[in-house]
């Protein structure tokens, strides 16, 4: 998207860019990370502006949204895959380790559960909105076309048409700073899980000195991430093979957090009857 | 389960014949110059950088086709036709990336037409055109 951007080719800036986000995990807040990047993520909503502009048939823009079989022409197998790709995308095993660490890390306590409950509430539904947008405006503008979407600049095509290059400047400040931010996401969290798992201190509040095994495996993370980048490999196959081992670890990230999230219903639940037992021992 | 899907991806990414695989990529280029040729006609300041980077990216992928083309058997019907229909493409990236330089609208909207109305080659070659 850079290479989009300036028109200097992406090999020239994998190592600047590797480089900066290497300063900004070590010497860069939490907040501020946040507050950076997630609010100029919301620059992405310039797609779904943009299906206004591309004046769309609504009808059949929404019976392909609400259809849940493959379209004319398309197999089966190539339906299933994108539909497990895109639930694997959106529910990321990383993330898990990201947030529950994240939020140790972060200092969170119980008096922080309701605004990050309504982080959850808005900002899940928000990304979804933002990801129905993307989808909008291609199957407004180029899946008439019969065109496949193969490179980055294709993706963005429909702004540019709908809004021109205000528009598309617009839409890569916002992929830049999602594409940032779950660079940094990915790469803290694993440290976290390497931390965890040998039982190293770790936490980005901590300084280089007391946690020096997680800031050096952050590192390295980013570094690898560089390396497979300058090899020149398609980064949308990687991320499509790395998404199909996302989809067979989410059963085995998420299950032992809904058994544990069940017990405690459970348990509450069990308070909950012993009390009301214990309330009609009393009035009888 | 990981293989299953891995290799699920791998037939939904090369489903058809290898010489419709090649038809679909050079259509999706011809595609991408008539939508760059419209975007940069209905803008006042053409987004140049951007603009020529999806440009060299269709002429990336053009030459893959020609290659790729050019390894099949002469003899296979529809060959021809598409490695035309790509050479026709490539001719029309000089012209488009001056248009585009020169904000020249009428040569926009002329460079589009043609590349909206390319050769159809046959039905079952590229049964997408």
């Amino acid at each position: 998207m850079i290479e989009l951007a300036s028109g200097i080719p992406q090999v020239v800036w994998i190592v600047p860019i590797g480089i900066a986000l290497w300063l900004v995990v070590w010497r860069v807040k939490f907040e501020k990370m946040e507050q950076a990047f997630g609010l100029s993520g919301l620059a992405i909503l310039v797609f779904a502006v943009s299906v206004w502009w591309l004046s769309p048939d609504w009808g059949a823009l929404g019976t392909q949204a609400m259809s849940f079989s493959p379209p004319a022409g398309e197999p089966l197998p190539t339906y299933l895959f994108y539909a497990i790709t895109l639930f694997a995308a959106a529910m990321t095993p990383y993330e898990v380790f990201f947030f529950s660490s994240g939020g140790l890390d972060e200092g969170w306590d119980a008096d922080m559960l309701n605004m990050q409950r309504v982080n959850v509430m808005v900002g899940f539904p928000l990304g979804g909105i933002l990801s129905v947008g993307i989808a909008a405006a291609a199957a407004s503008a180029l899946l008439p076309t019969g065109m496949d979407v193969e490179t980055f600049g294709q993706v963005v095509l429909p702004v540019a048409l709908a809004l021109g290059v205000g528009g598309m400047a617009v839409a890569l400040v916002g992929f830049f700073a999602a594409t940032v931010g779950a660079a940094l996401e990915t790469g803290l969290s694993c440290g976290y899980m390497m931390g965890q798992y040998f039982g190293w201190s770790w936490g980005k509040r901590l300084r280089p000195v007391n946690a020096a095994r997680f800031h050096v495996t952050v590192a390295l993370c980013l570094l690898a991430g560089v390396i497979v980048v300058q090899t020149g490999l398609d980064p949308i196959l990687i991320t499509e093979v790395s998404l199909v081992f996302s989809a067979v670890a989410l059963p085995l990230t998420y299950l032992p957090v809904l058994i544990v999230a069940w017990r405690r219903r459970s348990s509450t639940a069990r308070s909950s009857i012993r009390t009301r037992i214990r309330w009609a021992k009393w009035t009888t | 389960m990981a293989l299953a899907l891995t290799g699920c991806s791998g037939w939904a990414l090369s489903s058809g014949s290898e010489l419709e695989q090649e038809a679909q990529k050079v259509h999706t280029q011809i595609q991408v110059m008539s939508l760059v040729a419209t975007a940069a006609r209905t803008q006042a300041h053409p987004a140049s950088n951007s603009l020529h980077v999806m440009l060299d990216d269709a002429e990336n992928e053009l030459e893959d086709n020609q290659s790729a083309l050019a390894s099949l058997p002469a003899d296979e019907p529809g060959r021809t036709e598409i490695l035309d229909l790509t050479r026709a493409a490539f001719g029309t990236l000089g012209p488009l990336r001056t248009a585009i330089d020169d904000r020249d609208t009428a040569g926009l909207d002329r460079l589009r037409q043609e590349l909206d109305s390319p050769p159809s080659p046959p039905r079952s070659a590229a049964s997408r055109w």
